[in-house]
């Protein structure tokens, strides 16, 4: 596991490489991270599924965006279109990382949606593997701010004079810019590039029958794999629930990338 | 600021991010160190601590996010210890590295929740902790803790039901009033050691009369611990301070600062701690008692 700064000099991106087992594959994946709470949330999985896959012999990149985690850039700066320009930056650094010549991508949550939109704008993505994914960026907005609603009125009930904000979710902004982004995504309507798509779900969201059919229809090779979990990404973590490890989901993942590779 | 990623201790296992403030801080400057909150990885609830640190550094003071053994990305240790041990054994580690790789000599530990016992007890045992931050530390139940406690309980009861639940919460106060100095309600030991309150008493006062500068904040976050503004001093009624405590309370806060208010307002004061007390030069007490938080 090493550690690193990558990227340009002021917008520099947090990530740790996982090198692969050897005798490694001459392939790579990165690892798209959720947005806002569900980052923090997720960061034990995603680096059991980099472990994991590091030991299936995948090189491995697992990442910030910019304005995220340990990535420079202040929260309030996130954009979706800065989040494609960071999965691009992600999917250089380890092809010359680790001189693979083929690389997938992984992508949890919103991640699975950046992965997915950001693979669209390459010619060397080899597969795609949704986990959770956000389908209907509008619908993922009213969740968000119905959860944060809920949350906070719960936790501030005996709070002075507590107000609760409008424009954040969960303790992350969500400016009008950033609501904007997220509302014109549909990845049931989006334009797609033939390619190799998995699609790893824990619960049965009817967005993603309309996901793969449309994929399919597009042309792309679709692989589905329900994996039943009862999982809350979206709900704010206390300091107990902060390290969900599903460990179903995460071998579903791992075998989707090992079954074509 | 320039930032930097460092594996720490002697197997080079324990994750920190460092925040550089440019020029470099002269070595006499106490390097600040953000342990976990809990076991939210080093990046903190809401990404706060990354907020806090960067804040910090434009001050002019070093600061280090830091993974505990086993937590975020670090490695777990070798020997079989348990939590409180294992984080205190990484404190130790990843002092000794700064000291020698940075040439620092003083430190101030900060946390939230679990991360502000570990800053109080690391700051017990290790004499080049000159500052601590403890947010929603300890802090042991009063009599007026009591009485909101149960009146707040009562309150959400009507009928013969809060008939009933009166005689048992008097008789239930008859006896915590009678053996006033003992353990908070069993819900906060769950997550959380928490030594005897005399113990605890006594680490405080040796802090104090070593010098060592404390900021408390507690939240309305955690009402089953921590429920009136005066709790602390209450709480620690036998304790000459010695000026070296700052007191705040968040009362429109949550434990985890969730609202971006609540962690601005937070960044503001830790900030605004820091700089009186460790960018002025002055050799006596840093601090008086501040009971809100400044705007």
């Amino acid at each position: 596991m090493s550690p690193m700064f990558f990227g340009k000099s002021g917008r520099a991106l947090f990530g740790i490489y996982h090198a692969g087992a050897r005798p490694a594959r001459n392939h790579g994946v990165v690892l798209c991270s959720p947005f806002g709470d569900e980052a923090v949330k997720a960061h034990r999985a995603l680096r059991v599924l980099a472990s994991r896959l590091a030991a299936a012999r995948f090189h491995v990149l697992r990442f910030d965006y910019f304005g995220t985690g340990d990535s420079s850039g202040d929260t309030e700066d996130g954009t979706v279109a800065q989040w494609l320009v960071d999965v691009e930056t992600a999917i250089d650094e380890l092809k010359d990382l680790a001189s693979v010549a083929r690389v997938s991508l992984v992508g949890l949550r919103f991640g699975g949606t950046l992965a997915m939109l950001g693979s669209q704008r390459r010619r060397d993505v080899d597969q795609v593997v949704m986990w959770d994914p956000i389908v209907e960026g509008g619908s993922y907005v009213s969740e968000l701010r119905k959860v944060n609603e809920d949350y906070l009125r719960d936790e501030l009930s005996r709070a002075e004079d507590a107000r609760i904000a409008e424009d954040e979710v969960l303790g992350f902004p969500l400016t009008r810019d950033l609501v904007a982004e997220l509302e014109a995504i549909d990845l049931a309507k989006n334009g797609v590039d033939a390619k190799r798509v998995s699609l790893v779900t824990t619960t049965a969201h009817p967005h993603y029958g309309s996901l793969a059919n449309h994929l399919r229809t597009a042309g792309a090779r679709v692989e589905s794999n329900f994996v039943p979990m009862n999982l809350n990404w979206t709900a704010d973590q206390s300091p107990a629930d902060a390290a969900l490890v599903p460990i179903e989901a995460i071998d579903a993942v791992v075998d989707a990338l090992t079954a074509v590779s | 600021m320039r930032e930097r990623v460092h594996l720490l201790g002697p197997r080079k296992s324990l994750l920190a991010l460092v925040h550089e403030p440019e020029p470099a801080p002269p070595d006499s400057r106490p390097t600040f160190v953000i342990l976990n909150a809990g076991i939210v990885h080093r990046v903190g609830p809401h990404r706060a601590s990354v907020r806090i640190a960067r804040e910090l550094a434009k001050a002019g003071f070093r600061v280090v996010r830091i993974d505990f053994s086993g937590l975020g990305d670090s490695a777990p240790r070798p020997e079989p210890l348990s939590f409180k041990e294992a984080t205190l054994a990484d404190i130790t580690e990843i002092l000794d590295d700064l000291s020698s790789r940075y040439r620092t000599k003083t430190f101030v530990l900060g946390g939230l929740c679990a991360g502000a016992d570990r800053a109080f007890d690391a700051s017990v045992r290790d004499q080049r902790v000159v500052g601590a931050i403890m947010l929603d530390g300890l802090v042991y139940p009063t009599i007026g803790f009591y009485l909101r406690h149960y009146r707040h309980r009562l309150a959400r009861l009507d009928g013969t039901a809060a008939l009933r639940a009166a005689k048992r919460t008097t008789a239930a106060l008859r006896k915590r009033l009678r053996g006033s100095r003992e353990t908070p309600p069993q819900e906060t030991t769950v997550l959380r050691e928490i030594p005897a309150h005399e113990t605890f008493e006594r680490e405080l006062q040796a802090l104090a009369d070593r010098g060592v500068n404390m900021c408390w904040v507690f939240t309305a976050g955690l009402p089953y611990f921590h429920n009136y503004e005066q709790q602390f001093f209450d709480s620690f009624r036998r304790v000459d301070f010695k000026g070296r405590v700052t007191h705040t309370y968040f009362g429109n806060s949550n434990h985890t600062f969730t609202q971006l208010e609540s962690q601005r307002r937070l960044t503001r004061h830790i900030i605004q701690w820091a700089n009186a007390t460790f960018l002025t030069d002055r050799s006596g007490p840093a601090q008086t008692r501040a009971n809100a938080p400044e705007e």
